[in-house]
């Protein structure tokens, strides 16, 4: 039920995988981990929801902060999304549209 | 006949699992899909997010879940404890405030519109996933509740 973060770098692009459930309890951390991203001097990265299992709301609004910050700076923040019931939440808000959405992370680092 | 089960737990965001658990188990043993029962654990979330808020509040959130042949329902009560916060507005102030800011900035956002936030999202995801849902607030309790129609049974 817990969250688990992990920063990794691929060809040079900030990669950091997340696990578990992100709701109202765990999104804090969440962006915690986007802002040390944002805060590392690049102006794009990864974010890795393979291995995530629930995300509501407010984990969205987190996503979405994060990648106005990176976009404000000229970069962008991409997702690797694989789970159909975490890709169809990103659908059903739009947010799917809003975001650049990879099924892997090798995609996401080379887009 | 209806069946029913209760839940008592304190009004706070690490045990608003417990509530997603509970209804996942009874989702399943209605005969709900795999990917109905997920759209129940993240509609209750939605649902009661709100009464919680990011830090907590004083008092229970009871939850009662009821299902007969056609449907299954949850509703969330919390007796809202008096703030300063206006009169009506008491569930949507637990909403965490965060740099989220207007979603419109980042151009295009589809059928959300420019100022989508937090609720709204909530809101587009309830209304997708369940087949009813609303709130009201009795004094100083406030209700939120679902239904959805269990598999097999028309409109």
């Amino acid at each position: 039920m817990e969250v688990s973060f992990a920063h990794d770098e691929q060809q040079g692009v900030p990669v950091l995988s997340v696990g578990g459930e992100i709701d109202v309890y765990t999104a804090p951390r969440l962006r915690e981990h986007l802002l040390e991203l944002a805060l590392g001097g690049t102006n794009r990265a990864v974010v890795d929801l393979t291995d995530v299992t629930f995300v509501d709301s407010t984990g969205l609004g987190v996503l979405v902060s994060g990648l106005k910050r990176f976009r404000e700076a000229g970069g962008d923040l991409v997702l690797v999304v694989v789970q159909p019931q975490i890709l169809k939440v990103f659908e059903i808000t739009g947010l799917s549209d809003v975001f650049r959405i990879h099924s892997s992370t090798g995609e996401a680092v080379a887009s | 006949m209806t069946d029913e089960v209760e839940l008592s737990l304190p009004a706070k965001p690490e045990l608003l699992s417990l509530a997603r658990l509970t209804v996942a188990a009874l989702a399943s043993r209605a005969d709900f899909d795999y990917e109905e029962i997920e759209d129940l654990r993240l509609a209750i979330d939605e649902l009661c997010s709100p009464l919680v808020g990011q830090t907590g509040r004083p008092g229970q959130l009871r939850l009662r879940y009821l299902w007969d042949r056609s449907w299954l329902e949850v509703s969330c009560t919390i007796d809202d404890e008096p703030t300063n916060s206006p009169p009506g507005r008491s569930v949507s102030s637990t909403r965490p405030e965060h740099d989220e800011g207007s979603l419109g900035e980042l151009g295009s956002f589809g059928s959300l519109g420019a100022d989508a936030g937090e609720q709204e999202l909530s809101d587009r995801i309830l209304d997708a996933l369940v087949d009813e849902h609303g709130s009201k607030t009795d004094g100083s309790t406030v209700q939120v509740w679902l239904r959805k129609r269990r598999p097999g049974t028309g409109p």
